[in-house]
């Protein structure tokens, strides 16, 4: 019986593993980004970034260098095939930590290239996925400083503990569940180069809104914060007022905790989607001197709850005469109303929104004399 | 009579010629010629010409009664007849003393052996900080003191089984009744009776006749501590101890002690629980790390974290082999290292280790043969073997067997190695008891001592429920 058992413990442990095989890891190109591309006769570029490591005669040294590899195809499978013959080793995805698509794919689907990216075994799916709006070439020019590569620079970014509190980027596996979801809409990041005098910087603030695996709009930065006040998808962000008592200077409150609550009724006629944010703030900067009077914070209080209501109210009804459902009202209504059938929900939808918010003091000033 | 007398002492020089050792010393008394036959290197040669021989020469023989020689003349402790001519050789070449008498037909022998012994030292194979200092040594006399000098106890028994049918060593099974299992106490003796030998030289043959079944790792256990062998005893265990052997063999054995030390018992409880957290760290480090390595080094590079592959790429870039073959030759070179430096003398031995580990890895690196994480690996999997010192055998050869696993097949390679290895331990048996107790047994046995020690004052306590009850 011992034996049958062990016979049986070998034999499904060699049967039952994936495809896969002995290779030394210095054998081995390791892609750390992946952008995909689509050029004018319809074929699929696909460019690589990659971690290669050989040992220099020169010097006599070993050492790791960042390579490009570029190939095209009228698939991604195809393409990524293809790096087999220019590579001297091995290219392997499993420590990929970013899928890029430029916009120009985003717009035309990047239905056809989902399927690999759940069927094959390396692509790992705890990768970032984003949209891009610079071409793969700038990308690829691009030297970054903070790290040498992009794939990894992302992967820090979200180790940064006070930007992961405003936004996170969406890894492949949460696409692959939101993308089938019953509105078929998501927000994919839009990672972007910002040039200014100093330096050129990688970033990721706006919104690509992909409905269907199609990219059908975009959402600025100042809207992404708002709908992910909405969303219940924010722990921290800065929210700018006017003085409350010169209006041509400014207060900022900080927020250190969101909590949105999302409810759905559907009246027979109209569907009524009430949400209420619960935030709480601290006080960060007065550009004109504010003393701190209940009455005054009151007011601060207030003056943040408008401000925040406004901009939700207006990206809802921007979303709704555009027709994106990316507040998922279908899902809600299909996990609440299982057996109604509506044509159009998000057409017949009201925003019953509201704000609680508390501003809970300020940090000391503190004088150095 | 004469006659007589003449042919025996005939037959015993023939018997013991070319032994330059054996002492023919003829006495000549009123009586007759008394010949005492002893080898005086291994007898007490005051006692022998104070209490034997001068009594002899002093006192009249004539008409005395062999009786009242044997009891009122000579003035030794144990002073017998001999009966058989095998029981007389053997008495010689034991270091007593033989007479033979010209005017009577008795043999008599006298009991005044000694031996050369080491003194009682610190047992170099099981030093503690804190403990008692005592060894055992090869004298089973000595040894037996060590034991009833803390053992004041009605219920310890000492069984001579004799062993060796030409050596005639002396092996003395010691336990408690009432504490030891019977059967276990029964199955020992017979195990051990029951198999002829003709030279019994260590414990090692004890060790071997008790094991059940062939395997790399020891089901019978040994020790060179008094305190332990007593520990032992007191928790039902049977020891036993041999002739010419420091090593006294406990039975039954258990896996886990592998893992504790004596100073567990004599220091403080939580830090030596942490400290025998370490061994069995540093067990799972020596068995598991260099198969775990390269599996993961060789097929699921995904599980390591993407900087550290870098590195690790980078640092194997200029190793023309691969990870497994790198592996083996590093840890080859360890065991090189480590029988050079055991067996060449103690003071150029732990320097050559130092310098040997020292060159042969930053050589080793510098050309080409490995890579500095393979070697920080096998280093630390090769020096975490020396926290559990009686189980480095096998584990080394366990080790090597998860590592082939782990290359052939990766991840499932190394669970397959490592569910083996438990496997082989679990189905191995000490007399009768499983070698892995008490991990996998049912709650029937009593065992404080698992991975944390217990509280002493039930640590001795009988560790088998029927013990009690025999």
């Amino acid at each position: 019986m011992k034996r049958l058992v062990l016979v049986f413990t070998i034999l499904s442990s060699l049967l039952l593993t994936g495809c896969f095989s002995y290779r030394d890891i210095n054998k081995v190109i390791f892609v750390t980004a992946v952008i995909v591309d689509i050029n004018e006769d319809d074929e699929y570029v696909l460019t690589v970034e990659g971690f290669h490591s050989y040992r220099s005669n020169q010097t006599n040294a070993e050492q790791g260098e960042k390579i490009f590899l570029q190939s095209k195809s009228k698939s991604v499978y195809e393409a990524a095939r293809q790096f087999n013959h220019k590579a001297s080793y091995k290219v392997d995805y499993t420590q990929n930590k970013a899928f890029i698509v430029t916009e120009r794919v985003a717009r035309r689907g990047i239905k056809p290239i989902m399927d690999i990216l759940e069927r094959n075994q390396e692509l790992i799916l705890r990768s970032y996925t984003l949209v891009t709006t610079e071409s793969p070439q700038d990308i690829v020019d691009y030297e970054i400083k903070q790290n040498e590569y992009i794939g990894l620079y992302l992967d820090e970014l979200m180790e940064n503990p006070f930007l992961v509190k405003q936004h996170r980027l969406d890894r492949v596996n949460q696409y692959l569940n939101y993308r089938i979801m019953e509105d078929r809409t998501h927000i994919l990041s839009i990672l972007q180069l910002e040039k200014n005098p100093v330096s050129t910087n990688l970033m990721a603030e706006e919104g690509a809104i992909m409905q269907d695996d199609v990219m059908v709009g975009r959402l600025s930065q100042s809207e992404m914060k708002f709908y992910r006040y909405l969303q219940n998808r924010i722990d921290r962000a800065l929210i700018s007022i006017p003085h409350i008592e010169d209006k041509e200077k400014l207060i900022s409150v900080d927020t250190i905790k969101n909590k949105t609550k999302t409810e759905i009724e559907y009246d027979g006629e109209k569907i009524l989607l009430k949400k209420k944010i619960y935030i709480r703030t601290i006080f960060g900067e007065t550009q004109s001197p504010l003393i701190f009077t209940k009455e005054n914070i009151e007011k601060v209080e207030e003056s943040v709850e408008r401000t925040i209501k406004d901009n939700c109210m207006a990206l809802f009804a921007k979303m709704k005469e555009e027709g994106f459902d990316i507040f998922q009202i279908t899902e809600l209504m299909e996990r609440k109303y299982p057996n109604l059938d509506l044509e159009d929900p998000l057409s017949i939808t009201q925003l019953q929104l509201e704000v609680e918010h508390q501003l809970e003091g300020s940090t000391n000033i503190t004088s150095f004399r | 009579m004469i006659h007589k007398y003449k042919e025996k002492l005939e037959e015993i020089q023939k018997t013991l010629a070319k032994c330059y050792d054996v002492t023919y010393r003829i006495i000549i008394s009123d009586g007759g010629e008394v010949t005492a036959i002893f080898i005086d290197n291994i007898c007490d040669v005051v006692q022998v010409n104070d209490y034997v021989i001068r009594p002899l020469m002093k006192t009249e023989l004539r008409g005395q009664h062999m009786d009242f020689i044997k009891n009122s003349i000579i003035e030794v402790g144990i002073t017998e007849y001999v009966h058989s001519n095998e029981e007389l050789l053997q008495h010689i070449l034991s270091g007593n003393v033989v007479l033979l008498f010209s005017f009577a037909d008795e043999i008599i022998y006298c009991e005044t052996k000694k031996y050369s012994f080491r003194a009682i030292q610190e047992p170099p194979t099981e030093s503690v900080i804190k403990g008692p200092r005592e060894g055992f040594n090869e004298s089973t006399n000595d040894n037996i003191s060590l034991i009833r000098k803390r053992l004041k106890d009605k219920k310890l028994k000492l069984e001579n089984l004799r062993i060796g049918t030409s050596n005639h060593a002396t092996v003395v099974m010691c336990y408690l009744e009432g504490e030891a299992p019977k059967e276990l106490v029964d199955y020992i003796r017979q195990r051990l009776e029951n198999e002829e030998v003709e030279y019994l030289v260590g414990s090692k043959y004890i060790d071997e006749r008790l094991q059940e079944k062939r395997s790399i790792f020891d089901t019978i256990g040994y020790t060179e501590k008094p305190d332990v062998a007593v520990a032992h005893m007191t928790e039902g265990r049977v020891v036993i101890l041999a002739d010419n052997t420091p090593f006294v063999v406990t039975a039954p054995h258990f896996f886990l002690e592998n893992l504790s030390t004596g100073d567990d018992y004599y220091g403080n409880k939580y830090a030596q629980n942490y400290f025998r957290l370490v061994r069995w760290t540093g067990l799972l480090i020596a068995l598991l790390l260099p198969g775990l390595y390269l599996a993961l080094n060789t097929y699921h590079y995904k599980l390591i974290p993407t900087i550290f592959v870098f590195r690790l790429a980078v640092t194997r870039a200029g190793v023309p082999f691969p990870t497994v073959v790198e592996i083996m030759i590093m840890m080859f070179f360890f065991q090189v290292l480590r029988e050079a430096g055991i067996r060449l003398p103690q003071p150029i031995g732990s320097a050559l280790s130092i310098v040997g580990a020292l060159i042969l890895g930053d050589a080793a690196i510098g050309a080409g043969l490995a890579s500095e994480i393979t070697v920080l690996v096998v280093a630390l999997a090769s020096i975490s073997l020396f926290l559990i010192p009686k189980l480095y055998g096998p584990i080394v050869i366990w080790s090597n067997i998860i590592l082939i696993f782990s290359a052939l097949l990766g991840l499932p390679g190394f669970y397959i190695g490592f569910s083996v290895f438990v496997s082989h331990i679990s189905s191995l048996t000490s007399c009768g008891y499983p070698f892995l107790y008490p991990l996998g047994t049912f709650k029937k046995f009593k065992f404080k001592d698992l991975v944390f020690r217990g509280d002493l004052r039930s640590i001795s306590d009988n560790i088998f429920e029927e013990g009690k009850e025999s």
